[in-house]
């Protein structure tokens, strides 16, 4: 549990370079990443065609916003090398178990994306909620699995019969009689 | 008709027991999701966005006005019980209204804090109902003024949503990148879609608030282990006539405060409720109560915050131009329902227009009457276990994102969006500019190529009228500023401003850090 207290909070601010800190390496990663994007946009409005005879062509907004976006990025590149700021580093980095709930997170959505279309979505959903309960949520599993069906039937409810929101069912016959 | 006719028509649209019960069970949802910490009305709206899907636009615009008031009033409970502000605007009651809780007084806080909301509310919506002849101004804009227009909007989001104008702008641009998918409106040629049939459309803006002000918060929400403080409980809560009699000044210019604020691009919530705090601080007789539980200090803020919430949907409803993050989402919600918000909306579709207007008020009326009874309630909300809230919000924001067109697709661009707001936080880029960029980007693109084609290229039509090339040059005017505030500050930052020293701890979230 972090009980570091926040410098800007206690009102001890340092002036320290952030250079060779995890919040400069990132800022530095992300300010290169949006300056090679935007480089990217730049060349491919170039292919679209700047101008169509008397108008505008489709490539002329992309290129002032990729010409735009590359001088901003690369002005926030320069200033994270000069840049003074009162930030403790890696005071915002998660802790191993928050690591470990975000990745199991997006684990989570990843597998609702692949499974709503092929097993059904109460059943994918039932299955990503027990996940969240049961490991997120540690709950132990026959709760995880109560709440799981439960706010699975809720929402089948809330959503399909409700607000009549149609939702792709079971491939199973029988799941599927029953609009699961 | 005047518009107090027109009023008066969308009052009798809305008092229907349908529509009540809907602003009534969108208060509740709103004030359920706003006292999460850090959930603030973005996060909350984006979330319960997909319910309203299915409503039909006036019942839609009505649930969702009543959520974005009961989350901002959710913010406010935590505020004071928890001295966990929801949202940025909610930190200076935090000073005083967690003070009075320690001291007993919780009960009175909240109870000040919702009748000035109340009050700001309806002040905010006498000023609305007075700006809607702006639409009319609005309907005369040719494509330099809009787009003028557009970016004047961008300069002032950029330079009031955060500490670098650089980072801002790089914020708002993203959006407009993101903006750049999908057909070319012109020439029907796609763009950025990399063979995708799914980008054609371009990308949705419901998935992708949800995942960068929903997703991104709840990665936030979870990313160190700790526990939620138990809140301080409430006892009585009917204020005495000394608290009533010292916060109507307050309240009275809270409500002028935020009202004026709110009409500014970028919608500086936080700067708002401390301009509010600070004037009332000025003015008081007893400056040395600020900060030990002084009364002004909750009813001042928690006013003007309110005030400007209403009058921050006048540029949206008039110009068409949402002012912050939380307008960009009510903007989506329009556009899913079939209405264009602006100028034209009030001629073309009067009746829901002044319905919604209607439903504000009758959403301010339901919270202050639900505010006061049940705030115990929706403390004892907090109790639950954080982790196993978080599981259901997550599980809920699936079949959000799910049901937005019944395809995972947007699943998937929510969780990608969820990445992209969680990284973008740690380097401390703005996540505002962002959502309102992506909306205003298709009108600030076809308003730029239409008034060059008017022009055949001649960038001087921007500075034909005098109305773009105002806009314009405080466009440019407005950055420069903001660009030397931002030297200046980095020069001091030895020095934080109260202002900063309580941001950081807004932005901590404290309840699940132990103090």
């Amino acid at each position: 549990m972090s009980t570091e207290p926040d410098p800007r909070a206690t009102g001890s601010f340092a002036t320290i370079p952030v250079r060779g800190t995890t919040y400069f390496r990132a800022s530095a990663a992300v300010a290169v990443l949006i300056a090679t994007i935007s480089v990217y946009i730049v060349v491919t409005g170039v292919g679209y065609g700047i101008w169509d005879g008397t108008r505008p062509g489709p490539g002329f907004f992309p290129i002032c916003v990729g010409g735009v976006m590359t001088l901003l990025s690369t002005i926030w590149a320069v200033q994270s090398f000069t840049e003074r700021g009162a930030r403790e580093d890696d005071s915002s980095i998660p802790d191993r178990r928050g690591a470990l709930h975000i990745l199991f997170s997006v684990g989570i959505v990843v597998a609702f994306i692949v499974l709503v279309d092929v097993i059904g979505f109460v059943i994918s959903f039932a299955v990503c909620a027990f996940g969240l309960f049961w490991f997120v949520a540690a709950r132990r599993w026959w709760v995880a699995v109560v709440l799981a069906i439960i706010t699975a039937a809720a929402v089948n409810a809330l959503f399909r019969l409700a607000l009549n929101v149609p939702l792709p069912v079971s491939p199973i016959p029988l799941l599927a009689e029953w609009g699961i | 008709m005047n518009g107090f006719d027109q009023l008066l028509g969308g009052f009798l649209t809305v008092l229907t027991p349908e529509n009540l019960l809907l602003a009534l069970l969108g208060c509740v949802l709103g004030m359920l999701v706003g006292v999460l910490p850090g959930f603030g009305p973005a996060a909350a709206t984006s979330l319960l966005l997909p319910i309203t899907f299915t409503l039909g636009p006036t019942a839609a615009i009505i649930v969702l006005a009543a959520i974005l008031y009961g989350s901002a009033y959710g913010g406010t409970i935590t505020a004071v019980l928890l001295n966990v502000p929801g949202e940025t605007s909610s930190v200076a009651t935090t000073l005083d209204g967690y003070k009075m809780a320690r001291q007993g007084r919780g009960g009175q806080a909240l109870a000040i804090a919702a009748i000035g909301s109340f009050v700001g509310g309806v002040v905010g919506l006498l000023g609305f109902v007075l700006a809607v002849p702006l639409s009319n101004l609005a309907l005369a804009f040719q494509p330099p003024e809009f787009f003028a227009l557009t970016i004047f909007g961008v300069a002032l989001v950029a330079g009031l949503g955060g500490k670098s104008i650089v980072k801002a702008l790089i914020s708002g641009g993203l959006g407009l990148i993101v903006g750049l998918i999908g057909i070319d409106f012109i020439t029907g040629a796609p763009r950025f879609t990399f063979g995708q049939v799914e980008l054609l459309d371009g990308l949705n803006l419901v998935p992708i608030v949800m995942g960068l002000f929903g997703i991104s918060e709840l990665f936030t929400s979870i990313e160190r282990h700790a526990t939620t403080p138990a809140p301080i409980t409430v006892t009585s809560i009917w204020p005495t006539r000394d608290d009533f009699r010292r916060s109507v000044l307050p309240i009275a210019r809270g409500s002028v405060i935020g009202f004026f604020m709110g009409l500014l691009p970028g919608s500086p919530g936080a700067a708002t409720s401390f301009t509010s705090y600070v004037v009332e601080r000025r003015l008081s007789k007893h400056p040395e109560e600020f900060g030990k539980g002084a009364i002004e200090g909750v009813a001042g803020p928690e006013t003007a915050n309110n005030s400007l919430s209403i009058s921050g949907m006048i540029p949206l409803f008039t110009l068409g131009i949402p002012t912050s993050a939380t307008m960009a989402i009510m903007m989506g919600a329009f556009t899913v329902n079939g209405l264009i918000p602006g100028p034209l909306l009030f001629t073309q579709h009067p009746d829901v227009a002044w319905a919604i207007i209607a439903s504000m008020f009758v959403g301010n009326v339901i919270l202050l009457v639900l505010n006061l009874p049940l705030a115990r309630v929706w403390v004892a909300f907090l109790r639950i276990p954080y982790p196993l809230l978080y599981g259901f919000v997550l599980a809920i924001m699936l079949v959000g994102a799910y049901t937005i067109e019944g395809s995972a697709f947007n699943v998937a661009v929510m969780l990608v969006a969820g990445l992209i707001g969680y990284g973008l936080r740690k380097v401390d880029i703005p996540l505002a500019p962002i959502a309102l960029t992506i909306v205003l980007a298709p009108l600030m693109e076809q308003s730029l190529r239409t008034a060059l084609t008017i022009s055949r290229g001649d960038p001087g039509i921007f500075f034909h009228s005098p109305l773009s090339t105002i806009l314009l040059v405080g466009s440019v005017t407005a950055i420069a500023a903001f660009a030397i505030r931002g030297v200046l500050r980095s020069r001091c930052a030895s020095a934080p401003s109260a202002v900063d020293v309580l941001e950081a701890r807004a932005e901590r979230k404290l309840p699940w850090h132990e103090e």
